[in-house]
Order: C-alpha cells, then structure tokens, then sequence
C-alpha cells in the first residue's frame, strides 16, 4: 500500500470510517500478530492480544495526533497490553508450578532435560519482557533505535544495552542447543 | 591490539553507531578475528530471529471479522444504552405530564410541609447564633480554646520529630 493512501486510510479511519478502520486491520494484523506472537510465544494468546490492541486502537483514535505515526502508536498499545498478559500468565504459572509440585511425583531426569529443544521461541522466552520488546521492535519490525525509544518510552542508550544485551543472551541461548 | 568493541558490535548491525564510533569499529574487525566471529554470530542470530516471526502464519480473514464484531458489539451497547437513557427520560416527562391532574393537590401539600421545614431550620439557625452572640466573653474564650489547641499540636510534632526510627 502507497504511504500516501495509507495516510489517507488513517485519517478515514479517525474521521469514524469503520470500513477504513477494517482495511488498516488487514494492513496491520501481519505486525500486530507477530509482535504479540514474538512476546508471549503462545499463537491463541498473540491472537486475542492482537484483536484487543485492534478494538483499543478503534476507541482511542481520536488520541492519535499524526496518521503517520500509526504503526508506532499500534506498537506501544500491543507492548502495554502484552506486558500485562505476561503479568498474568506469569502468576497463572506460579500458581500451576505449586499445584505441579505437590502432584508431580517424579521431577525430569537431566536426559530429559537436556534432550529439551532450544529454538528461537524458547530463546526468547528466556528475555525479560523489556529486552524482548526492544528486540522484537527492531529484529522483527524493523524500528530505528530512535522510533524503540520512543515507542517504549526510554532513554536512547536503554534502547542500545537492552538490544545488546537481548542478542548476546539469545546467542548464547541458540548455542547452547 | 586494541580492545574489543563487542559491545558496540549490536549497533554497528543496526547502523546505529556514530561515524568516529564506526570507523573505530571497523578497523578493529579488520585486525581482529574474535570480533569478527562475534557479529558473524549475532548477524545469525539476527537473521534467524527475521526468518523464524517471517514465516509464521499469520491468522486467516476471520481474524478481521472478529475485530470488527467485537466493534460493533461494543458500539451497540453503547447506542442500546443511549436508547435506554432516552426512553427512559421520555418516560419519566409523559408520566409526569399524565399524572400531574391526580399528583397536584399532593404536589402542593408536599411543596408546603418542604417550606415548613425549611423554616423550622432557619428559625433554629438563627436562635442558636443569637444564643452565642449573648453570651459574655465568647470570642475570649474561643481564643483561649484556640490557643491550648494549638499548643497541643505544636508539643505533639515536637515530640514527633524527637523520635527515632526503630531499628530492626
């Protein structure tokens, strides 16, 4: 799509064109989708975040000051609403790791455990959420050090370390598999 | 040899480093083999990271189709709630109007015990200000009050800024 006729689409769309909004959701789902994906490594949960960050985005339009800068404006509302899906799947596991221990009678031998795959999403999922936004932004969305910081509201040089940081420990992480 | 520049190694990827930062960069990949291995590795990794969220699937057309109705269940509510605001405020203005024949004398009887009691109010307002007025030294005795009051407060923080934290 031409950058020009997606201005337009945008501002369509904060006019209260609902059909414009339906074709940016085609136009941005791609990225929606794999930045949640990337985040929460679950396709069930990527796909409901992204719905959600689509439904938000719809009611806080009239919030958005620049049509050009919607891809931007969709990342950061994806990032806040992962951050809290992480929130809770994180407690959810503590609660099930409890109930697990208590169950679980015999704990997984070191074979088991070192016969378990390392692949990327298993890499990824070792980050913490704030390095893994950073990487996600840049290795999969393709933003500027600049436009990260800004998206995830941090200094330049957070933006720096954390990617840093992120592909050493994914390095890491691949060749130890 | 000079010292490694792994850690700038990230940016130089991204094309994020200054000039002075580049060119130093690049002249120590050129004499160092350990760097250079070491952004062979992270470029891997970064294409790995591209490659793997590249070829996911994304999610069918149905994904758009639930967005949308998600939207419109929202905005019906939100025009059900309105509509229900509304009928609502008609219902009360015709029952008012419908009623106002029976409801008059009742309306008027109301409207007087109201303003019976809202002079009862006043009346008693204005005995105990009268009251207060006729009593000797009133306003010495409120500064007197005002005054241990205030003393009070004044020894409390005292005592309060002299504690010390506990100590665990």
């Amino acid at each position: 799509m031409v950058e020009q006729d997606l201005t337009r689409l945008i501002q369509q769309a904060k006019s209260g064109d609902i059909d414009a909004f339906a074709a940016l959701v085609t136009r941005f789902k791609g990225e929606v989708f794999r930045h949640a994906y990337a985040m929460v490594n679950d396709r069930m949960e990527a796909e409901d975040i992204a719905q959600e960050a689509f439904v938000k985005a719809y009611y806080s339009l009239d919030k958005l000051e620049h049509a050009y800068a919607f891809a931007s404006w969709m990342a950061r509302i994806v990032s806040n609403l992962c951050y809290d899906r992480l929130k809770k799947l994180k407690k959810k596991a503590a609660l099930q790791t409890e109930m697990d221990e208590e169950t679980l009678s015999r704990p997984a031998s070191n074979i088991e455990r070192a016969n378990l795959r390392f692949d990327i999403r298993d890499a990824m999922e070792k980050l913490s959420p704030e390095h893994r936004t950073a990487l996600v932004l840049r290795d999969i969305e393709g933003y500027s050090y600049d436009e990260i910081a800004k998206i995830m509201r941090i200094p330049l040089g957070t933006v720096k370390s954390r990617i840093n940081t992120a592909r050493k420990a994914l390095k890491n992480e691949l060749s130890r598999g | 040899m000079e010292e490694h520049v792994q850690d700038l190694l990230s940016a130089f990827m991204d094309d994020e480093l200054n000039n002075e930062e580049r060119k130093m960069v690049e002249s120590h990949l050129s004499v160092c083999p350990l760097c250079r291995q070491e952004l062979e590795e992270l470029q891997a990794v970064q294409a790995k990271i591209k490659q793997f969220y590249d070829s996911v699937e994304l999610p069918g057309f149905q994904f758009e189709k639930a967005v949308m109705s998600k939207i419109y269940a929202e905005e019906n509510l939100v025009m059900n709630y309105r509509v229900f605001i509304w009928f609502f405020a008609v219902c009360i203005l015709v029952a008012g109007f419908a009623m106002y024949p029976v409801l008059r004398k009742p309306f008027y009887v109301g409207m007087d015990i109201a303003s019976g009691l809202a002079n009862i109010v006043s009346s008693g307002f204005h005995i105990a200000l009268s009251i207060l007025s006729a009593l000797p030294n009133l306003s010495a005795a409120i500064m007197i009050a005002t005054s241990v009051i205030l003393a009070v407060c004044l020894w409390l923080v005292i005592s309060l800024l002299k504690m010390k934290p506990v100590k665990e």
